[in-house]
């Protein structure tokens, strides 16, 4: 049984007995690490207790072992109270992406550390780039969201805020940790955003000024083509426009290699549907059912039995995937999960991809 | 004999004039909610897991007699007010003198006038009054057990020579045969005495094919001088698995009966409980449970007799051997930091209750566990720092072992056989300098060889110059699946994280565990604490509670929520609850259980 603490306090403090706690992780594109957590509460109506209000730190526990954190949304006033709380990733999108004299910054490292200082609910962790992605923009400030969403994609790894509070950016996991026998298991794969080639165009030089005031123009363009030999023969040639001209003054090799890594991510089928599994078909490597309380977005899983082309587009005879949702609800023993990369084919799945497109827009003057 | 069947709505008496009872009472029963069947992969059937009870309703005819209609209306103006009450008893007494009073907790009650004018004539109403209740029944009186703790003790037989045994023989049961053990497994003396099993059975149930072997066995021209009373022990070790199965629902091996003979007066020995594992120091070693009883004081105990049964999975197996060893007799007071016990729990239902934990001093962070005895093998320890094989050692008075390891690179081989395999939380008490994460790997190791899957878990970051309890997530022991475990299985348990430890708990996912900072200070009504009380979720505490205080009978006890680290809903199942409780600040620390024994529908008489 879970307990759930808000600001530091055990919800057991409170007279009315929680019900129908569930908490859910995601990993993949955009925030990732604890995602949204509800429940409800039997509380008096006219309950004005302090300490349970919007941006308390909610957390949750198994035994004594924290599984989820995030913060507390308005609560819902009703019969029963109805509370819910986002993971700490999403509230990226309240930052700037500003550095410590609060100009513009596209150093992820900085981004995130003076977020973290000027209060954003997280603590830093040492795997965000010193590097800038892109060159920065006098003019244009970048919500920390935007910024992080646009360099994790262009170099491969996943950027969130994990359970203990710790803001991270890191590639998939390869190790797998999960088994899932999927041969009777309703999950298909869709080839929705599939690409085998990118054709990326970025500005390659740049005018000198002339007169101070001047400021440096694109005065050149150039495009990379990358291909996955292995993609194309099994799927055809298809071509993703990348468009980096945004990002400033690039050498051929960064452009290349961001080229690279968003390929990387588009040569992955989707998948249709989220399943609800049992610990008799998710189990561990040794073969024992699985707690499911401890699955989370990010770990591995290896799927058998799965009856599609998938296996032979790497000679694989299965087929590891990271865990992009994991939702599960206090008590139950089964877990909702989707591997990562779930196309878009609920309305609900549908309406968060029209949300407008993340990337580290930057313009000149 | 002449019954007289009383019954109360509260303190309304239902079968005092004018209220009769007719006959035609329905008491209800509850019903069994499993919740939505398992998936599973099985062929034919569902797979119904752990089910609740609902609530049930008592329906009871009653009627009312007055000498006039006036009467007739106060009367049931009475039953109304009585039933009308939001949370009231229904007590029954089954009126032999023999059977004790049940009672059912219960919600509103309603009533139904079953009008008729025949009956109105004759000055006489009924009613039909409907008692919603809980689904199960209870004692009328709360029941005290205190946990009996193993106090270290003195051999008074070292069990070395054969001579004066015996097994109990008949035409059809095997030969006797009883050997002195000196070089496999023994624990104390020159040797253990072997002593074969008399009947084997292979049985097939449904699930799987078993087979049962039985001892009975006896031993005389014992001396055995109890002094002054105290706990009497002796060392068992079983050849088949002691560890339940939990897939084919096999109890693990164990003592089942035991009588002893002093003064010529042979007395059935009613609760012994197995206290303890402890390894052998033989060749091979081996691991032997302990057997422990109360004894009064003043007997010379002559005889014992013992009748034990082991188990096995599969049909056609060879003839095991039970080992007996060191007779203890134990009569001080531990100096442990902690107590590790069963306590008997009556009636024949789970019920709620309160477990009490209490010391001379305040009782530092403590950490408590409970759990159904029948879950685990005979004589579960989970305080496995013992089997530490590899981490660094110094003295810390602080640590409530004395000493403390390094955390970082620890290595501690638990055995498998002391474990139902299952999920485990691992709790750590350690403290750090400096903000730290501490993980543990875990690995099963056969014959010194480590084997299969591994399984890592890590807990949150902590920062605590003294030493603190830290929870490192769950596990799987054994990380990869085995089958009748022995002795020579372990499960290697790797630690990372740089810090000074002092205890490791495997708390089994079932079990019930409850983490408290009572305070380390001077006990007082608004510091420290030396009293901790848990209650079970219950009528009275819907969420259950948590609560710290200075004295008995919880004077000024407050709610010790805001110092939990883990809130555990404990429950108390019958027969047998296997208690722990390690309190840091306080040695030799009481622990008791206050409850009503709960019953399904008549209560039994509680001893």
């Amino acid at each position: 049984m879970a307990e759930v603490k808000v600001a530091g306090r055990w919800l057991a403090e409170l007279p009315g007995t929680v019900t129908g706690l569930r908490w859910g992780s995601r990993w993949g594109e955009g925030p990732s690490g604890p995602s949204e957590a509800g429940w409800q509460q039997d509380l008096p109506l006219t309950t004005d207790v302090t300490w349970l209000a919007p941006g308390a730190v909610v957390e949750v526990f198994v035994g004594g072992n924290r599984a989820w954190r995030g913060l507390l949304e308005e609560p819902v006033r009703g019969v029963p109270w109805s509370f819910t709380a986002r993971g700490v990733a999403g509230f990226a999108s309240s930052f700037a992406a500003i550095d410590g004299s609060n100009n513009p910054t596209t150093v992820p490292s900085t981004a995130v550390t003076q977020a973290v200082a000027r209060g954003w609910p997280a603590t830093v962790g040492s795997t965000f780039s010193g590097s800038a992605y892109g060159q920065a923009s006098p003019t244009q400030t970048n919500r920390l969201d935007a910024l992080l969403n646009g360099w994790s994609q262009a170099t491969n790894v996943r950027w969130g805020v994990d359970k203990d509070g710790v803001a991270f950016a890191r590639a998939d996991a390869t190790t797998a940790t999960l088994v899932l026998e999927a041969s009777d298991v309703e999950i298909g794969v869709a080839d929705d955003s599939l690409f085998t080639v990118v054709v990326a165009r970025y500005v390659s030089s740049l005018t000198t000024p002339v007169d101070a005031g001047d400021v440096a123009q694109p005065n050149g363009w150039s495009s990379v083509v990358v291909t996955d030999a292995a993609a194309v023969a099994r799927w055809g040639r298809r071509e993703y426009v990348m468009d980096l001209t945004k990002l400033g003054l690039l050498t051929g090799a960064t452009a290349t290699s961001y080229a690279t890594q968003q390929l990387s991510q588009l040569t992955v089928p989707a998948w249709t549907n989220r399943i609800t599994v049992d610990s008799s078909k998710l189990r561990t490597l040794g073969g024992l059912p699985v707690d499911p309380t401890a699955v989370e977005a990010g770990q591995v899983v290896r799927l058998f039995g799965l009856q599609d082309g998938l296996g032979r587009l790497r000679s694989e005879l299965q087929l590891n995937v990271p865990l992009g949702e994991v939702e599960y609800e206090d008590g139950s023993p089964q877990v909702t999960l989707a591997p990562v990369k779930l196309a878009a084919r609920t309305l609900a799945d549908v309406i968060a991809d029209l949300e407008p497109a993340e990337n580290a827009q930057q313009a000149f003057a | 004999m002449t019954l007289i069947y009383r019954v109360w709505l509260g303190d309304l008496e239902l079968t005092a004039p004018p209220y009769a009872i007719d006959f035609g009472s329905d008491y209800g029963a509850p019903e069994n909610d499993f919740g939505d069947p398992r998936a599973s992969l099985l062929f034919d059937g569902e797979l119904l897991g752990d089910s609740r009870a609902t609530n049930r309703e008592a329906v009871l005819p009653v009627t009312i007699e007055a000498p006039d209609m006036d009467t007739l209306a106060q009367a049931e103006a009475a039953l109304v007010r009585e039933a009308a009450r939001t949370r009231n008893t229904l007590t029954a007494d089954p009126g032999d003198g023999f059977g004790a009073v049940t009672v059912f907790d219960s919600f509103r009650a309603a009533v139904r006038p079953v009008r008729s004018d025949d009956l109105e004539k004759q000055f006489l109403r009924q009613y039909e009054v409907s008692v919603p209740c809980l689904p199960y029944a209870r004692s009328a009186t709360k029941t005290q057990v205190a946990v009996t703790p193993t106090p270290a003790g003195v051999v008074v037989d070292s069990i070395d020579s054969d001579t004066g045994w015996s097994s109990k023989q008949a035409p059809s049961l095997l030969a006797e045969d009883i050997t002195v053990d000196t070089g496999a497994y023994y624990v104390q003396g020159t040797g253990s005495v072997k002593v074969g099993a008399v009947r084997l059975t292979t049985k097939d149930s449904a699930s799987v094919t078993y087979t049962l072997a039985e001892n009975f066995d006896t031993v005389t021209g014992l001396s055995v001088a109890t002094s002054t009373g105290g706990v009497l022990s002796i060392l068992m070790r079983f050849d088949w698995p002691i560890v339940p199965d939990p897939s084919y629902f096999l109890p693990g091996s164990g003592l089942v009966g035991l009588k002893y003979r002093a003064g010529g007066v042979l007395t059935e020995v009613e609760e012994f409980y197995a206290s303890q594992v402890v390894a052998g120091t033989g060749p091979s070693g081996g691991r032997f449970v302990r057997y422990s009883w109360v004894v009064p004081a003043g007997l010379t105990i002559t005889e014992l007799q013992l009748s034990s049964r082991q188990f096995i999975v599969g049909g056609n197996q060879a003839r095991p051997y039970v080992r007996y060893d060191a007779i203890t007799l134990a009569t001080g007071t531990s100096t442990a930091k902690s107590l590790l016990g069963t306590v008997r729990v009556q009636g024949s239902v789970r019920t709620p209750g309160a477990v009490v934990v209490e010391g001379s001093t305040s009782l530092g962070e403590v950490l408590v566990m409970t759990l159904p005895e029948e879950s685990q093998p005979t004589g579960f320890d989970p305080l496995v720092r013992k089997y530490l094989t590899a981490g660094a050692t110094s003295a810390d008075a602080a640590a409530i072992n004395g000493t403390k390891f390094a955390v970082s690179g620890a290595v501690i081989d638990a055995p498998l056989s002391q474990l139902t395999p299952g999920l485990y939380e691992v709790w750590l008490r350690a403290k750090t300098s400096g903000s730290i994460t501490f993980g543990v790997t875990a690995q099963a190791r056969i014959a010194g060889t480590n084997t299969g899957a591994t399984q890592t878990s890590t807990g949150s970051a902590v920062n605590s110059a003294t030493y603190t309890w830290v929870s490192l997530g769950r596990v799987y022991l054994p990380p990869v699946n085995l089958q009748n475990i022995d002795e020579t299985a372990l499960v290697r348990l790797t630690f990372s994280g740089v810090g000074d430890g002092d205890e490791v708990v495997l708390a089994p996912a079932d079990a019930a565990v409850s983490v408290i900072d009572c305070g380390s200070s001077t006990v007082s009504a608004t510091g420290s604490s030396s009293h901790l009380w848990i209650d079970s979720p219950s009528l009275a505490n819907p969420n259950g509670g948590w609560w710290r205080g200075s004295t008995d009978g919880r004077v000024n006890a407050r709610s010790a929520i805001p110092d939990a680290k883990a809130l555990g809903r404990h429950i108390l199942n019958p027969p047998r609850m296997r208690v722990l409780a390690v309190t840091p600040g306080a040695t030799n620390p009481s622990v008791s259980l206050d409850y009503y024994p709960a019953w399904h529908s008549n209560a039994g008489k509680v001893t």
